[in-house]
């Protein structure tokens, strides 16, 4: 496994060091080589890492609450340890840059409701999700489901929706990508 | 008062947890096994030579 530095990754993703900490310290990002212990001693941070970094960095530069990065870090954690049990050798990010793969986006509406989208070329977008991440703050009983919408499910979701705000993991995944390869070249 | 990012938030927000709770864990944890098996799915349709290295890995 490669291993990053903090002052790796920052650069790797273009930021303060400050920044990749306090995710470190809202444990929002867990370093999976090695974890800070005391004063003195340093994180190592594997290329998972990096990619969970680069989602929340997007996240947060949106000003979406951090209890909403854990929220899709879970998801993508979950996600990848059960398509790893279907497909040998898949990892993220690497496994979201198949050519010609799906391409897998967050949905978040209302600044309330998280969802996931997965398309490919010539197919409508799945869609899945729909969960509340704060329902009690808003006086609901439920999180909502979690399952598969249909077509018209989510359509309406998304006309009923004030707000709309998406991120596509594919393509975080491929910038990354592209910034490991740029510094590893120069 | 104090200053700062936290005086700022309003009391709501700052008594939100950041940390999901467990019956919102558990949706979560529904929601990444639909994604994974619709994405796999659709990426053994796909058929790039990785998938298909994984495939016939697994046969």
């Amino acid at each position: 496994m490669i291993a990053f530095t903090l002052t790796q990754a920052a650069r790797a993703l273009g930021v303060a060091q400050h920044k990749l900490i306090h995710l470190c310290e809202k444990k929002v990002v867990v370093p999976d080589v090695r974890d800070a212990r005391g004063r003195g001693s340093s994180r190592k941070f594997s290329k998972r890492n990096l990619f969970d970094f680069a989602v929340a960095l997007e996240m947060r530069r949106l000003e979406l609450p951090v209890s909403f990065v854990h929220a899709v870090l879970r998801v993508l954690g979950t996600f990848e340890l059960e398509a790893k049990k279907m497909l040998r050798g898949f990892a993220l990010p690497e496994s979201l840059l198949a050519a010609g793969g799906p391409r897998l986006a967050l949905i978040i509406l209302d600044g309330e409701r998280v969802y996931f989208s997965v398309a490919t070329a010539g197919h409508h977008d799945r869609a899945f999700g729909g969960i509340a991440i704060h329902p009690a703050a808003r006086g609901r009983a439920q999180h909502r489901s979690a399952g598969r919408l249909q077509q018209a499910e989510m359509a309406n979701a998304l006309a009923a929706a004030r707000a709309r705000v998406e991120l596509d993991l594919s393509r975080i995944a491929r910038d990354l990508e592209e910034q490991l390869e740029a510094r590893s070249s120069s | 008062m104090g200053r700062g990012r936290a005086a700022r938030t309003p009391r709501a927000d700052r008594s939100r947890p950041t940390v999901p709770d467990a019956e919102l864990r558990d949706l979560l944890d529904h929601l990444g096994r639909l994604l994974a098996k619709e994405y796999v799915a659709l990426l053994k349709k796909v058929k790039t030579p990785e998938t298909m290295d994984s495939q016939e890995a697994e046969q």
